[in-house]
Protein backbone atom coordinates (compact mmCIF):
# COMPACT_ATOMS: atom_id res chain seq x y z
CA UNK A 1 0.00 0.00 0.00
CA UNK A 2 1.19 3.66 -0.64
CA UNK A 3 1.70 5.45 2.36
CA UNK A 4 0.87 9.40 1.55
CA UNK A 5 4.49 10.28 3.78
CA UNK A 6 6.52 8.56 1.04
CA UNK A 7 4.27 10.58 -1.64
CA UNK A 8 4.88 13.75 -0.29
CA UNK A 9 8.65 12.87 0.57
CA UNK A 10 8.49 12.15 -3.19
CA UNK A 11 6.55 15.20 -4.56
CA UNK A 12 8.84 17.69 -2.57
CA UNK A 13 11.79 16.22 -3.92
CA UNK A 14 10.70 16.26 -7.62
CA UNK A 15 9.07 19.98 -7.27
CA UNK A 16 13.03 21.31 -5.80
CA UNK A 17 14.55 18.86 -8.31
CA UNK A 18 14.72 21.81 -11.48
CA UNK A 19 15.48 24.87 -8.33
CA UNK A 20 18.65 22.65 -7.25
CA UNK A 21 19.82 22.16 -10.87
CA UNK A 22 19.33 25.55 -11.99
CA UNK A 23 21.25 26.75 -9.08
CA UNK A 24 24.11 24.20 -9.27
CA UNK A 25 24.77 25.05 -13.02
CA UNK A 26 24.94 28.68 -12.00
CA UNK A 27 27.46 28.34 -9.07
CA UNK A 28 29.69 28.42 -12.22
CA UNK A 29 32.95 28.43 -9.57
CA UNK A 30 32.01 25.36 -7.54
CA UNK A 31 33.46 21.60 -7.93
CA UNK A 32 31.81 18.84 -7.79
CA UNK A 33 28.58 19.57 -9.39
CA UNK A 34 28.22 16.39 -11.26
CA UNK A 35 28.71 14.29 -8.10
CA UNK A 36 26.15 16.34 -6.39
CA UNK A 37 23.54 16.31 -9.05
CA UNK A 38 24.21 12.43 -9.36
CA UNK A 39 23.46 12.69 -5.78
CA UNK A 40 20.46 14.23 -5.17
CA UNK A 41 18.93 12.41 -8.18
CA UNK A 42 19.98 9.03 -5.95
CA UNK A 43 18.13 10.29 -3.02
CA UNK A 44 14.96 11.33 -5.55
CA UNK A 45 15.16 7.44 -7.33
CA UNK A 46 14.88 5.91 -3.49
CA UNK A 47 12.11 8.12 -2.76
CA UNK A 48 10.44 6.71 -6.15
CA UNK A 49 11.26 2.94 -5.13
CA UNK A 50 10.06 3.92 -1.27
CA UNK A 51 6.71 4.97 -3.22
CA UNK A 52 6.71 2.11 -6.22
CA UNK A 53 7.53 -1.12 -4.09
CA UNK A 54 4.05 -0.35 -2.47
CA UNK A 55 2.36 -1.38 -6.01
CA UNK A 56 0.98 -4.59 -5.88
CA UNK A 57 2.26 -7.12 -7.99
CA UNK A 58 5.69 -5.63 -8.21
CA UNK A 59 8.58 -7.35 -6.89
CA UNK A 60 8.92 -5.50 -3.66
CA UNK A 61 11.55 -7.12 -1.67
CA UNK A 62 14.02 -5.96 -5.08
CA UNK A 63 12.59 -2.58 -4.79
CA UNK A 64 13.39 -1.97 -1.47
CA UNK A 65 17.21 -3.23 -1.99
CA UNK A 66 17.20 -0.53 -4.90
CA UNK A 67 15.92 2.03 -2.75
CA UNK A 68 18.86 1.10 -0.05
CA UNK A 69 21.34 0.77 -2.32
CA UNK A 70 20.10 4.03 -4.51
CA UNK A 71 20.63 6.25 -0.45
CA UNK A 72 24.20 4.28 -0.49
CA UNK A 73 24.79 5.94 -3.79
CA UNK A 74 23.37 9.25 -3.03
CA UNK A 75 25.94 9.05 0.45
CA UNK A 76 28.91 8.30 -1.46
CA UNK A 77 27.95 10.84 -3.99
CA UNK A 78 27.35 13.38 -1.98
CA UNK A 79 30.88 12.21 0.13
CA UNK A 80 32.49 13.05 -3.31
CA UNK A 81 30.77 15.83 -4.29
CA UNK A 82 31.77 17.56 -0.86
CA UNK A 83 35.22 16.71 -0.83
CA UNK A 84 35.71 18.11 -4.22
CA UNK A 85 34.12 21.17 -2.90
CA UNK A 86 36.23 20.83 -0.23
CA UNK A 87 39.62 20.68 -2.33
CA UNK A 88 38.47 23.59 -4.54
CA UNK A 89 37.88 25.79 -1.49
CA UNK A 90 41.20 24.89 -0.10
CA UNK A 91 42.86 25.24 -3.38
CA UNK A 92 41.70 28.78 -3.97
CA UNK A 93 42.53 29.63 -0.47
CA UNK A 94 46.27 28.70 -1.20
CA UNK A 95 46.02 31.03 -4.09
CA UNK B 1 18.30 -9.36 0.89
CA UNK B 2 18.02 -7.94 4.65
CA UNK B 3 21.89 -8.27 5.04
CA UNK B 4 22.33 -6.36 1.49
CA UNK B 5 19.69 -3.71 2.92
CA UNK B 6 21.72 -3.72 5.87
CA UNK B 7 24.64 -3.27 4.47
CA UNK B 8 23.70 -0.75 2.63
CA UNK B 9 22.18 1.59 4.89
CA UNK B 10 25.25 1.16 6.79
CA UNK B 11 27.32 2.32 3.95
CA UNK B 12 24.99 5.16 3.30
CA UNK B 13 24.95 6.10 6.76
CA UNK B 14 28.76 6.14 7.20
CA UNK B 15 28.96 8.25 3.50
CA UNK B 16 26.21 11.13 4.74
CA UNK B 17 28.02 11.38 7.88
CA UNK B 18 31.85 11.75 6.70
CA UNK B 19 29.74 14.42 3.73
CA UNK B 20 28.44 16.32 6.96
CA UNK B 21 32.22 16.08 8.60
CA UNK B 22 33.81 16.90 5.06
CA UNK B 23 31.72 19.83 4.81
CA UNK B 24 32.50 20.80 8.81
CA UNK B 25 36.07 20.93 7.78
CA UNK B 26 35.34 23.67 4.85
CA UNK B 27 37.12 26.92 5.79
CA UNK B 28 34.74 29.71 5.11
CA UNK B 29 36.20 33.19 4.18
CA UNK B 30 35.62 36.45 3.20
CA UNK B 31 34.84 36.49 -0.34
CA UNK B 32 35.16 32.57 -0.50
CA UNK B 33 33.33 30.36 -2.30
CA UNK B 34 31.03 28.89 0.17
CA UNK B 35 29.38 31.04 2.61
CA UNK B 36 28.57 30.49 6.39
CA UNK B 37 25.13 29.87 5.52
CA UNK B 38 25.61 27.41 2.31
CA UNK B 39 27.78 25.87 4.79
CA UNK B 40 25.25 25.28 7.26
CA UNK B 41 22.11 24.10 5.59
CA UNK B 42 24.46 21.29 4.06
CA UNK B 43 25.69 20.17 7.18
CA UNK B 44 21.68 19.95 8.10
CA UNK B 45 21.35 18.03 4.90
CA UNK B 46 23.81 15.53 5.34
CA UNK B 47 22.90 15.17 8.98
CA UNK B 48 19.85 15.05 8.62
CA UNK B 49 19.95 12.06 6.19
CA UNK B 50 23.00 10.27 8.29
CA UNK B 51 20.08 10.34 10.90
CA UNK B 52 17.48 8.60 8.67
CA UNK B 53 19.77 6.00 7.56
CA UNK B 54 21.16 5.43 11.20
CA UNK B 55 16.98 4.57 11.47
CA UNK B 56 16.97 2.19 8.55
CA UNK B 57 20.56 1.09 10.06
CA UNK B 58 18.46 0.34 13.50
CA UNK B 59 15.23 -0.56 11.81
CA UNK B 60 16.60 -3.32 9.67
CA UNK B 61 18.96 -4.89 11.96
CA UNK B 62 16.08 -5.55 14.54
CA UNK B 63 17.68 -3.55 17.29
CA UNK B 64 14.45 -0.57 16.97
CA UNK B 65 12.34 1.11 15.00
CA UNK B 66 11.95 4.12 17.11
CA UNK B 67 13.60 6.36 15.19
CA UNK B 68 10.94 5.14 11.97
CA UNK B 69 8.04 8.03 12.50
CA UNK B 70 10.53 10.60 12.45
CA UNK B 71 12.31 9.46 9.07
CA UNK B 72 9.03 10.53 7.25
CA UNK B 73 9.17 14.70 8.32
CA UNK B 74 13.34 14.55 7.99
CA UNK B 75 13.13 13.27 4.16
CA UNK B 76 10.78 16.30 3.59
CA UNK B 77 13.22 18.54 5.11
CA UNK B 78 16.07 17.29 2.88
CA UNK B 79 15.09 18.79 -0.69
CA UNK B 80 14.41 22.37 1.52
CA UNK B 81 18.05 22.61 3.17
CA UNK B 82 19.52 21.28 -0.17
CA UNK B 83 17.37 23.93 -1.86
CA UNK B 84 18.81 26.73 0.94
CA UNK B 85 22.41 25.61 0.20
CA UNK B 86 22.42 26.02 -3.13
CA UNK B 87 20.63 29.37 -3.12
CA UNK B 88 23.49 30.46 -0.91
CA UNK B 89 25.92 29.55 -2.88
CA UNK B 90 24.52 31.06 -5.61
CA UNK B 91 24.23 34.40 -4.02
CA UNK B 92 27.11 34.37 -2.38
CA UNK B 93 28.62 33.69 -6.14
CA UNK B 94 27.09 37.03 -7.49
CA UNK B 95 27.80 39.09 -3.85
CA UNK B 96 31.57 38.23 -5.00
CA UNK B 97 30.77 38.98 -8.76
CA UNK B 98 29.62 42.22 -7.58
CA UNK B 99 33.01 43.06 -5.73
CA UNK B 100 35.20 41.98 -8.05
CA UNK B 101 33.69 44.13 -10.45
CA UNK B 102 33.00 47.03 -8.48
CA UNK B 103 36.86 46.87 -7.67
CA UNK B 104 37.73 46.84 -11.04
CA UNK B 105 35.68 50.13 -11.72
CA UNK B 106 37.06 51.72 -8.96
CA UNK B 107 40.60 51.13 -10.28
CA UNK B 108 39.70 51.88 -14.12
CA UNK B 109 37.97 55.48 -12.28
CA UNK B 110 41.12 55.73 -10.49
CA UNK B 111 42.94 55.41 -13.46
CA UNK B 112 41.40 58.04 -15.30
CA UNK B 113 41.58 60.23 -12.93
CA UNK B 114 45.00 59.83 -12.20
CA UNK B 115 45.64 60.12 -15.69
CA UNK B 116 43.11 63.41 -15.61
CA UNK B 117 45.57 65.29 -13.16
CA UNK B 118 48.76 64.61 -14.73
CA UNK B 119 47.68 66.44 -17.88
CA UNK B 120 48.41 70.32 -17.87
CA UNK B 121 45.46 70.91 -19.69
CA UNK B 122 41.70 71.65 -17.63
CA UNK B 123 39.41 69.10 -17.58
CA UNK B 124 35.77 69.38 -16.09
CA UNK B 125 32.94 67.40 -15.94
CA UNK B 126 29.37 69.42 -16.44
CA UNK B 127 26.52 68.46 -15.23
CA UNK B 128 22.87 69.65 -17.53
CA UNK B 129 23.05 73.54 -15.94
CA UNK B 130 26.54 73.71 -16.82
CA UNK B 131 28.10 73.89 -13.66
CA UNK B 132 30.99 72.17 -12.43
CA UNK B 133 30.73 68.63 -10.68
CA UNK B 134 34.18 67.09 -11.36
CA UNK B 135 37.65 68.56 -12.22
CA UNK B 136 40.92 67.69 -12.57
CA UNK B 137 44.11 69.61 -10.70
CA UNK B 138 44.80 71.57 -13.63
CA UNK B 139 41.26 73.10 -13.28
CA UNK B 140 40.93 73.10 -10.19
CA UNK B 141 44.29 75.07 -10.06
CA UNK B 142 43.04 77.42 -12.86
CA UNK B 143 39.48 78.64 -12.10
CA UNK B 144 39.89 78.14 -8.08
CA UNK B 145 37.74 75.49 -7.81
CA UNK B 146 37.07 74.22 -4.22
CA UNK B 147 34.81 71.31 -2.90
CA UNK B 148 32.38 72.19 -0.11
CA UNK B 149 33.89 69.47 2.33
CA UNK B 150 29.88 69.48 3.69
CA UNK B 151 27.95 69.17 0.90
CA UNK B 152 30.95 67.58 -1.38
CA UNK B 153 29.94 69.54 -4.15
CA UNK B 154 32.57 71.63 -6.56
CA UNK B 155 31.93 75.84 -6.13
CA UNK B 156 34.13 78.34 -7.24
CA UNK B 157 35.17 82.10 -5.73
CA UNK B 158 32.50 84.00 -7.64
CA UNK B 159 34.01 84.23 -11.12
CA UNK B 160 31.82 84.91 -13.98
CA UNK B 161 32.53 83.13 -18.11
CA UNK B 162 32.09 84.72 -20.95
CA UNK B 163 32.10 84.09 -24.79
CA UNK B 164 34.15 86.31 -26.25
CA UNK B 165 32.37 85.27 -30.05
CA UNK B 166 29.86 87.19 -29.13
CA UNK B 167 30.28 90.97 -28.32
CA UNK B 168 26.78 91.49 -26.65
CA UNK B 169 27.36 87.31 -24.54
CA UNK B 170 26.28 87.68 -21.31
CA UNK B 171 28.90 86.80 -18.43
CA UNK B 172 27.21 84.03 -16.66
CA UNK B 173 28.43 81.91 -13.49
CA UNK B 174 28.89 78.74 -14.99
CA UNK B 175 29.33 77.22 -18.30
CA UNK B 176 25.96 76.71 -19.58
CA UNK B 177 26.42 78.67 -22.59
CA UNK B 178 27.99 76.50 -24.03
CA UNK B 179 25.63 73.31 -23.67
CA UNK B 180 23.52 73.37 -26.83
CA UNK B 181 23.57 69.65 -27.63
CA UNK B 182 27.18 70.07 -30.35
CA UNK B 183 30.63 69.78 -29.26
CA UNK B 184 32.91 73.18 -29.58
CA UNK B 185 36.13 72.89 -30.46
CA UNK B 186 38.50 76.71 -29.21
CA UNK B 187 36.12 78.84 -28.07
CA UNK B 188 38.05 81.91 -26.98
CA UNK B 189 35.94 82.78 -23.27
CA UNK B 190 37.03 84.99 -20.59
CA UNK B 191 36.87 83.97 -16.86
CA UNK B 192 36.60 86.85 -14.36
CA UNK B 193 36.66 87.05 -10.97
CA UNK B 194 35.04 89.73 -8.90
CA UNK B 195 38.45 91.28 -7.70
CA UNK B 196 38.44 91.81 -11.27
CA UNK B 197 41.57 89.25 -12.76
CA UNK B 198 40.78 87.52 -15.70
CA UNK B 199 41.50 84.26 -17.47
CA UNK B 200 41.26 84.18 -21.15
CA UNK B 201 41.02 80.58 -22.34
CA UNK B 202 40.47 78.44 -25.25
CA UNK B 203 37.68 76.14 -24.71
CA UNK B 204 36.29 72.28 -25.82
CA UNK B 205 32.88 70.69 -25.09
CA UNK B 206 31.63 67.38 -25.86
CA UNK B 207 28.10 66.81 -25.14
CA UNK B 208 27.22 63.77 -22.76
CA UNK B 209 24.23 61.91 -23.17
CA UNK B 210 22.58 60.94 -19.73
CA UNK B 211 20.81 56.97 -19.16
CA UNK B 212 17.61 58.04 -21.63
CA UNK B 213 20.03 59.43 -24.38
CA UNK B 214 19.31 62.96 -23.65
CA UNK B 215 22.02 65.25 -23.24
CA UNK B 216 22.95 65.19 -19.55
CA UNK B 217 26.04 67.46 -19.56
CA UNK B 218 29.63 67.93 -21.06
CA UNK B 219 32.59 67.07 -20.70
CA UNK B 220 34.87 70.24 -20.99
CA UNK B 221 38.56 71.02 -21.37
CA UNK B 222 40.53 74.16 -21.88
CA UNK B 223 43.92 75.50 -22.08
CA UNK B 224 45.05 79.11 -21.63
CA UNK B 225 45.08 81.65 -24.11
CA UNK B 226 48.11 83.55 -24.65
CA UNK B 227 48.47 86.95 -22.61
CA UNK B 228 45.89 85.47 -19.93
CA UNK B 229 45.55 87.37 -16.78
CA UNK B 230 45.28 90.63 -16.81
Amino acid sequence: MFETSEIVGLAVALIMLPAIALARRRVSVLAGRVAFLIAYLSVVAALTFTVVEGIPGLPGEWLNAAEHLSYAVAGIAFCLATWKVRGAVLEEAAR
Amino acid sequence: MTALVVSADAVAFAAFLAAAGIIVSVPVRPEGAISGAAKVFMIVAMALYAFVMLGNVLEHSGATSALDPLEDYVEVLFPAMVLYGSHSLQFRQRENELLRSERLLKRSNDFVVDIMDTTPAGIMVLDHQGWVVFANEAARTCLDLFEDPQTGVTDHPGWRVRDERYAAAEALTDFSAFLDGRPLRDIPITVEWPNGWRRRLLLNVVPMEDAHGAVGGAMAAFVDRPSSGT
